[in-house]
């Protein structure tokens, strides 16, 4: 059992919806994101393509993260997702130096979204998840999956570019869309097979 | 089927700042300073090398985002450099303190001169000499900082720590506080200094053309924001003057046992270990990430 996602940036509009849903469902504080859209240009002039390449942790099969952490807060499930466990995690950021997809933030102090009004109602709830001092990243909305669901940005995904399933299992559609569409890794060089593929 | 090249700027790490810089330059200080100080049998040294890297601890520990937390560093040698360094440093000051602990209290159940207090010696010079590697190794194990990913780094924190130890003694000998005889140490001095000058000449030669991240590492370090600190603070104070004045020392003053050439020594350690927190400081500063994502 491995867990992965794949993107079809053929589908993928670039409209931030899967950074939002992902906020909504797991009130990252500001400046934190879990789940990103990064933009770039490609080619030169005449031909140039504007880029959307949405990023999150990708739960990589050789994690460079869980190497570098000195506590073992970050730990590899056997269903492939990367985890950190909050009690164990001492904020030393080594394995956001360590992440290549810069999946990882630190969240240093609480900061509001209104600043100057105080924490809402949704942020003082939301909030519990995120102690200040600790690293954070996606975790493949794990408390969705433990209740059968998929994760947050997969079912919000208003384009349906995300697909979500067991990358092991040959007949799951994140299988076969790998296999039929040339599913790619982005920097599979780098060594650390992640389980986010993507299809052009 | 690949992606297009992903074209965006430098993304240069944050999370590691000044007190990592200092936790590691008082961390091979305070290693070079406790080895050699053991070597030469200068008490005063030793103990000086192990508040040295007690500090560093201390540092260690500010960095952390829940300091309470800071014990859970030993858990993971097998993989973390952190873990082995915070052991390395634990053990060496653990071992430092027992083996001159004799000297400052009596009724001890090891005494001065005996196997007891030699191996305690022995396995705080190994632990000190493993917190003087642990520094460089930090940084050059991560592997997507190209310009702290080379081996350059554990061998110029060696020569650094080294430099650093015997910087500490021309500066705690030109105070009075320990007598050793500088004249063995100021060719050495010279002589490292000019090797981490050639060193970092080399380094900064082979970042230049090499993978991306490090070629935009090292141009921030010549031609970027922290070229001052870098040209100015680890060259030419912390490398050119040091160097002129030491060779000055060697060639002019036959007989260092006067007041000048000692206290120009102090002056000239002084001014190689601000270089040496620097070169530590700007080489954090200067880690961009590669690839750029």
């Amino acid at each position: 059992m491995r867990y992965g996602m794949v993107i079809d940036l053929k589908r993928c509009i670039g409209c931030y919806g899967c950074q939002i849903i992902c906020k909504s469902e797991n009130a990252t504080p500001p400046g934190i994101l879990w789940s990103r859209l990064l933009f770039y240009e490609s080619g030169s002039y005449p031909n140039v393509r504007k880029i959307h390449l949405p990023l999150l942790c990708m739960h990589c099969k050789d994690p460079a993260c869980v190497d570098t952490c000195p506590t073992g807060a970050t730990a590899k499930r056997q269903d492939g997702i990367v985890t950190i466990d909050n009690t164990k995690c001492m904020g030393c950021k080594s394995c956001v130096i360590a992440c290549p997809y810069r999946a990882r933030s630190f969240h240093g102090e609480e900061s509001e979204y209104f600043p100057g009004q105080g924490l809402t109602p949704y942020e003082r709830v939301g909030y519990r998840k995120h102690p200040t001092g600790l690293v954070e990243k996606c975790d493949f909305c794990l408390s969705r999956i433990q209740e059968g669901l998929e994760p947050a940005c997969v079912t919000g995904c208003m384009a349906k570019a995300r697909y979500f399933g067991d990358l092991d299992d040959p007949d799951s559609e994140v299988s076969k869309l790998i296999r039929d569409y040339c599913g790619f890794q982005i920097y599979p060089e780098l060594g650390t097979d992640p389980s986010v593929y993507y299809i052009l | 089927m690949v992606l297009p090249e992903i074209r965006v700027s430098p993304v240069i790490q944050k999370e590691w700042g000044w007190p990592l810089a200092l936790a590691v330059f008082l961390g091979g200080l305070g290693g070079g300073l406790f080895l050699l100080s053991e070597l030469l049998y200068l008490h005063r040294g030793m103990v000086l090398g192990i508040i040295s890297m007690c500090l560093s601890v201390v540092f260690l520990v500010l960095d952390l985002g829940q300091r309470p937390r800071f014990w859970r560093v030993f858990f993971k040698p097998r993989t973390s450099w952190l873990s082995r360094g915070a052991i390395f440093l634990t053990g060496a000051v653990v071992f430092g303190i027992l083996y001159v602990a004799p000297s400052y209290i009596s009724g001890l159940p090891w005494k001065a001169g005996t196997a007891l207090e030699y191996i305690m010696g022995l396995i705080a010079g190994i632990f000190a000499f493993l917190v003087i590697l642990y520094t460089g190794f930090l940084l050059s194990a991560s592997r997507f900082i190209p310009i702290w990913n080379t081996l350059f780094l554990p061998i110029q924190f060696a020569i650094y720590a080294f430099l650093g130890g015997i910087d500490a003694i021309f500066i705690i000998e030109a105070l009075g506080w320990i007598s050793v005889d500088v004249e063995i140490f100021a060719p050495i001095a010279a002589a490292l200094l000019i090797a981490t000058l050639v060193l970092l000449g080399i380094y900064l030669a082979i970042m230049f053309s090499t993978r991306m991240g490090a070629k935009e590492g090292a141009s921030l370090l010549m031609r970027g924001k922290l070229s001052p600190l870098f040209i100015w603070g680890v060259f030419v104070v912390g490398l050119v003057i040091p160097i002129v004045i030491d060779l000055l020392i060697i060639f002019l003053f036959p007989n260092l046992a006067t007041i000048i050439p000692r206290t120009l020594l102090g002056i000239s350690a002084t001014l190689t270990l601000i270089g040496s927190f620097l070169y530590r400081f700007t080489l954090l500063k200067a880690g961009v990430y590669y690839p750029r994502i």
